[in-house]
């Protein structure tokens, strides 16, 4: 992107660590390490920050990609088909416009991720943007069930029952989970509507106190608040009952001090998670359908197990109602392209702590380091032709000039969209008396048996990757291209007159199998998983290597307290 | 340092990035305008604070500026697009000893022009003019090399600024002449309407122009929208105004 010719040398061969790629974990290391007090020299072969984690700044340079894609030059990436119905002009070639991100990840409340970037004092670094609900497609009888379960009146039994379920989900999880923080409030009133192409019917307050879930076409929105819970006249008292009681399931699995969900747990690992829940929460198939997606899993229904689900759901509903002024929110997101942004201000923090980086230059043969009077464990020659000595070497085996194994077969299919209405009803606030706007929404198709459900994640022009009046739709499925086109017209079926798609870039995505380290020093990354939320495992793996090479997870981005002293002084 | 005089007219943040070649000075400028500091042979910069923040109060207006320091990411093409993002104002400084850095310093004028906001202010600032003063002093005792003498003639860079629409300033950080002159002449400069009231917390304050521009989905633009994870910010951020 600086492409100025006279790139000059490297100021030292000798280094503590060498850190080759800019993705999210590498950029990660880059600032625990200079944090740490090493010397840190982070590499990029590409031109721009991210590796496959990147985002693109304008369509052609989205094209670019693409192409690179089909030539094999991407490693791990395949079959890229970019539709184009974007005339000259609008967007192309211009330097802005648009942000293509290869990881648009929402990041939970709860994640580890989030908590450790608020230790570390980095936060204030992004825009964070809230997401709003999950919508789900259902079928014709699935939409019938609750609307015939409706008229059911009173609460009596299993009602009382679901409410006080609910409550005590809430007492018990009070600080750790907190889900229904706004429990005191009254559900808006009226719904916050204007804008949207599509007939929202918004949480409305009935006569009775209850309310009703939004939808729009055949998509309806998950139960997520408490007063969804408690009160939408969408579910059954009976239904209540049973929700409350799997959502102090989902609380209270992992807590050794409850031997009751414990060891249902337990006896249920391997189970098909839509299986346990029908037989041991019975609720509606659309409540489960609903339920299930929240856990953002990329397999068919069949293949997703409780243990997959279940620590997914417990983050999702741990982490509901704990974002200040959006508590129908479950996630944030970075705006200007998630994670890839995420890795630019990463790079930039290591910078700002001593450490190097470096675009456009990769390494081209890693080492061990046989000079006689060398102290450094590694050599490598990068494509430059300059030599680095380096105690340690991290970066994922395609940016360590290592043979990358194919993978198991197993493929995630992507795909980016670029639409020309903002599809409004996705992003608008579920109560009135939330005062922050959602700029991002999943929309689920799901599976059914052995078909793979399409997730579309939404991100509206507020996060600043689009122009207002258009909005941009991720789709990830492990079904096909075909799957995902469609999943992307029923959202723009709803659209009146019908939206259409500007631009499309899809592409495929091998599962990579995880690598052995070989070298003594070099440590070999997982590439990054396709999740559509980032990973607790993101931190885990930096966390492990953290410690390998300072012997301590102690410290870990922990800010010196001379860079904090001055931060405050500023603040004055 | 706070001065907590009466409430001044139009106060705001504003964003503003340092750009040039490596040793022209811009850390060195940037510590004359905050600190009124000089350090003689200072080290390339690295391990900087991750901005300055300093103001600059105008008959009008006050201006804070928040300075981010390229943190020596210059020198490897490593500026990465977050840097450029939503900067209202830029200084690109070069060193008037070194005609090679006004020629870098020109290149990131356009990668300014290509990447950055549209509106943004750009202050094109000749630096080391007090080594122009010397040499002359000295009657040329260094002649050619990378001495100490005026390489970049005034009219030329001056016309180069007139013809991109930049503001234009020869500096010396060491003196300290000119300095406090750039961040005024730039605080004046900045589009009354790029500003933004300080104090990003709730979506309360930002009230002030989110009038007409609601038009489609969702409300004014950049209120209640942002998420602030920074808890309990609220009441430091209401007195620093």
């Amino acid at each position: 992107m600086n492409d100025f010719s006279d790139i000059p040398p490297l100021p030292l061969a000798n280094w503590d660590v060498l850190i080759s790629g800019t993705g999210i974990k590498q950029s990660l290391l880059a600032v625990a390490f200079c944090r740490a007090g090493k010397t840190v020299l982070q590499l990029d072969k590409n031109s721009y920050y991210g590796g496959s984690a990147a985002a693109f700044y304008s369509l052609s340079e989205a094209d670019a990609w693409a192409a690179r894609v089909n030539t094999g030059d991407e490693v791990g990436v395949t079959n890229a088909v970019v539709v184009s119905n974007v005339g000259d002009g609008v967007g192309r070639g211009s330097g802005r416009g648009y942000t293509l991100s290869l990881a648009p990840h929402l990041v939970y409340w709860h994640s580890s991720v989030l908590g450790m970037l608020r230790r570390a004092d980095l936060t204030d670094g992004f825009s964070w943007h809230a997401v709003g609900s999950w919508w789900v497609c259902l079928t014709e009888e699935e939409v019938a069930v609750p609307a015939m379960a409706a008229g059911v009146g009173g609460r009596v039994g299993l009602a009382e029952a679901g409410v006080k379920a609910a409550k005590l989900v809430s007492a018990a999880g009070k600080k750790r989970a907190g889900w229904n923080k706004g429990r005191k409030k009254e559900p808006a009133a009226e719904a916050v509507l204007g804008g949207g192409e599509a007939p929202v019917e918004a949480v409305t307050v009935r006569a009775d106190g209850g309310t009703t879930l939004r939808k729009v076409g055949n998509f309806r929105e998950v139960a997520c608040t408490f007063e969804d819970v408690a009160w939408s006249k969408d579910l059954t008292d009976k239904d209540r009952g049973q929700l409350g009681e799997f959502l102090r399931f989902v609380m209270k699995y992992s807590d050794p001090t409850d031997q009751k969900y414990t060891q249902i747990f337990e006896e249920n690992r391997q189970t098909p998670f839509q299986t346990f829940l029908s037989a041991t929460f019975p609720v509606p198939p659309f409540i489960a359908t609903s339920i299930c997606s929240l856990a953002l899993l990329s397999p068919a229904p069949s293949e997703v197990t409780l243990e997959k689900a279940l620590p997914r759901l417990a983050t999702h509903f741990s982490s509901l109602g704990q974002i200040p002024d959006v508590r129908s929110s479950a996630a944030l997101t970075i705006a200007y392209g998630g994670s890839a942004e995420l890795c630019q201000v990463l790079s930039r923090a290591a910078a700002v702590a001593s450490g190097i980086n470096v675009l456009g230059r990769g390494v081209k043969s890693l080492c061990p380091n046989k000079k006689s009077d060398g102290n450094r464990k590694l050599e490598a020659q990068l494509e430059s032709g300059e030599t680095i000595y380096a105690n340690w070497v991290i970066g994922e085996a395609s940016d360590l000039a290592m043979e990358v194994k194919p993978s198991g077969g197993k493929s995630m299919f992507k795909g980016i969209y670029v639409i020309d209405t903002e599809v409004g009803w996705l992003f608008e606030r579920k109560y009135k008396d939330e005062n922050i706007t959602p700029a991002a929404a999943v929309v689920v198709v799901p599976g059914n048996g052995d078909e793979a459900p399409v997730y579309v994640i939404a991100r509206s022009g507020v996060t600043g990757e689009c122009p207002r009046g258009q909005c941009l739709l991720y789709a990830v499925t492990a079904s096909s291209y075909e799957d995902m086109n469609i999943a992307v017209d029923k959202v723009l079926q709803t659209c009146s007159p019908l939206a259409r798609v500007l631009y499309s870039l899809q592409y495929t995505v091998a599962i990579p199998s995880p690598e052995i380290g070989p070298a003594d020093g070099a440590v070999v990354l997982d590439p990054l998983t396709q999740d559509i939320a980032l990973q607790d495992g993101v931190l885990e793996e930096s966390l492990r290597i953290y410690e390998k090479v300072v012997g301590t997870r102690e410290g870990f981005m922990d800010v010196s307290e001379e860079i904090r002293r001055m931060k405050e002084e500023m603040e004055e | 340092m706070a001065s907590r005089d009466e409430a001044p007219k139009l106060s705001s943040s504003v964003k503003l990035v340092l750009l040039g070649e490596a040793a022209v000075g811009k850390s060195s400028l940037v510590l004359r305008f905050v600190n009124d500091d000089f350090q003689e042979n200072k080290e390339p910069t690295i391990g900087a604070a991750a901005f300055l923040t300093q103001k600059c109060t105008l008959p009008s207006r006050t201006i804070k500026f928040e300075i981010w320091d390229t943190a020596g990411q210059e020198r490897f093409a490593s500026l990465a697009p977050m840097y450029y993002r939503n900067a209202q104002t830029a200084l690109v400084v070069y060193d008037i000893t070194k005609p090679t850095s006004l020629i870098k310093a020109k290149h990131w004028v356009s990668e300014l022009q290509r990447q950055a906001s549209p509106g943004i202010v750009i202050a094109l600032v000749g630096n080391k003019l007090d080594l122009a003063a010397t040499a002359d002093a000295d009657g040329g005792d260094v002649d050619g090399g990378d001495g100490g003498s005026r390489a970049v003639l005034t009219a030329e860079a001056k016309a180069y600024a007139d013809e991109e629409g930049l503001l234009f300033y020869e500096t010396s950080a060491k003196t300290g002449e000119n300095v406090q002159s750039v961040f005024e002449a730039i605080a004046n400069a900045i589009p009354e309407s790029t500003l933004k009231p300080r104090g990003g917390a709730g979506g309360f304050g930002g009230s002030g122009r989110a009038g007409g521009t609601g038009g489609g989905g969702s409300g004014g633009e950049g209120v209640g929208m942002a998420v602030n994870l920074e808890d309990g910010v609220g009441a430091k951020e209401g007195c620093a105004c």
